[in-house]
């Protein structure tokens, strides 16, 4: 049997589809309780709309260039698997790595059609699930000492706590932001597309009372932004 | 909206942290564990018998190139994320280029600041429509999209290699308009440490972290100094 006709059984959909529901579980889980905590701390119904909402605005756009990573992987190790991995744990870069490695380490290139077979998969999906199990282990573990940790360090002083929090993010765009500077090409062009665009929309909505902008601002801004640079 | 009432808090740090806490750790340790049903079911159903030498090899080489993230990344995005927001971010991946802006979008569109139990709140809510819709997305596409997507025009490939940066741009400017001088220092540091990774002098697994720290350590250092880092509404 194919082994691609394999990775797309109904036993694989089904196998994959249990650590999906997973993911689910726990963001539904999650939002109740962020929910309800809410309401209690007197936040309104309007406003956590208007969080789900935005999140849900925002993730179309990144979600459509995972998509389209996607589509590598399927065609190396099925389309179940491929769900599994870019639903759970993993990142499009780091899947293809992964399972190349996984089967490189049988003599086999990955997507080597004549060669791959079910044995190479599985070392495909095993390098791939358990080369990332360090990530999720770490973070199911990990906040109970930061937690401690961050309470020590502040004691008990709020305005450290806000401090690390309202600063922390612009580190972490510190990171990943300047490998699309550094390079001076288009990819520049369309980041600073992205932030003159968001910038008018913010004035438009502060200034000028544009409401519709507080939410659907980003998702102009991130098109915008990319559409302009492949036109110019 | 934002006031932190002493009862706020309470009911933040007595209940909902604990349950977070309780949740999020069996949840994600259970995630580790259901990851490898896939394998589990190829063995059993299709007699899949991958030798152990070559699981064992291909294990090592993927935690020796990416078995420092492994600390690395966590440790560094638990300050940005928050309690609730890191535990679903690292259960369902795609962390800098989904769930950080879905969670930062979401915190500023309700206006809260970060640190906040409304921005917490807010993370919670923003990330977990980001999990369901994007699983969604992707489970459509691996259905029926295949040969779809493959058949989109190479234009069309070509311009989404341009939404994350302008995204960047976009988000960047949304956190960073009101504190421009923190937003300003933690890009010229993160460019430095990037460009010292590009030359080879730093590894690229500590630039993320060292920028992370590096531009927190710099915030506290001139608030002590008297400067107003998190800006007008301090």
């Amino acid at each position: 049997m194919d082994y691609l006709a394999i990775a797309n059984s109904p036993i694989m959909w089904i196998a994959c589809a249990i650590p999906v529901a997973l993911v689910v579980l726990q963001s539904i889980v999650f939002m109740k309780k962020a929910w309800k905590t809410g309401l209690e701390i007197g936040m309104s119904r309007e406003d956590m709309k208007a969080a789900l909402k935005t999140g849900l605005i925002t993730s179309v756009g990144p979600s459509m260039v995972i998509l389209v990573g996607m589509v590598a992987l399927i065609a190396v190790v099925g389309g179940a698997v491929a769900w599994m991995r870019l639903s759970f744990v993993g990142s499009v870069m780091f899947e293809s790595m992964a399972a190349s490695y996984g089967t490189q380490s049988m003599g086999i290139a990955l997507g080597d059609s004549a060669a791959m077979n079910v044995d190479a998969l599985a070392c495909a999906i095993w390098a791939m699930v358990a080369g990332a199990s360090g990530w999720v282990i770490v973070s199911a573990i990990l906040p109970k000492f930061a937690n401690k940790l961050e309470k020590n360090v502040s004691k008990g002083n709020d305005t450290i706590v806000k401090l690390i929090a309202g600063v922390a993010i612009f580190g972490a765009f510190g990171g990943f932001m300047p490998s699309y500077i550094i390079g001076l090409d288009r990819r520049t062009l369309a980041l600073v597309l992205g932030a003159v665009i968001m910038f008018v929309c913010m004035y438009l909505n502060e200034k000028k009372g544009v409401k519709f902008l507080r939410e659907w601002g980003l998702a102009i801004a991130l098109f915008g932004g990319m559409i302009l640079t492949a036109l110019i | 909206m934002g006031q932190n009432t002493e009862k706020s808090l309470v009911v933040y740090e007595k209940s909902f942290i604990p349950y977070i806490m309780k949740w999020g750790m069996w949840t994600n340790l259970l995630g580790a564990l259901l990851g490898f049903l896939p394998l589990v079911a190829l063995m059993i159903f299709y007699g899949a018998a991958p030798e152990w030498a070559a699981m064992l090899a291909g294990f090592l080489t993927v935690a020796s190139s990416e078995g420092v993230m492994w600390f690395m990344e966590p440790v560094s995005f638990f300050p940005v994320l928050g309690i609730p927001a890191f535990y679903m971010s690292f259960l369902s991946g795609n962390v800098s280029n989904l769930r950080i802006p879905a969670a930062t979008s979401a915190q500023k569109a309700v206006s809260a600041e970060a640190g906040t139990p409304e921005a917490d709140i807010a993370a919670t809510l923003g990330i977990g429509a980001s999990v369901i819709f994007n699983i969604l997305v992707l489970l459509v596409g691996a259905v029926f999209g295949t040969t779809l997507i493959s058949g989109l025009p190479a234009s069309v490939n070509q311009s989404l290699d341009y939404l994350l940066p302008a995204l960047f741009g976009a988000l960047w400017i949304m956190l960073a308009k009101s504190r421009l001088l923190m937003g300003i220092i933690g890009l010229g540091l993160g460019t430095g440490l990037n460009l010292l990774c590009n030359n080879g002098i730093l590894p690229f697994y500590l630039v993320t972290i060292l920028s992370v720290f590096g531009t927190i350590a710099i915030a506290i250092a001139l608030k002590k100094a008297g400067v107003k880092v998190l800006g007008k509404e301090e």
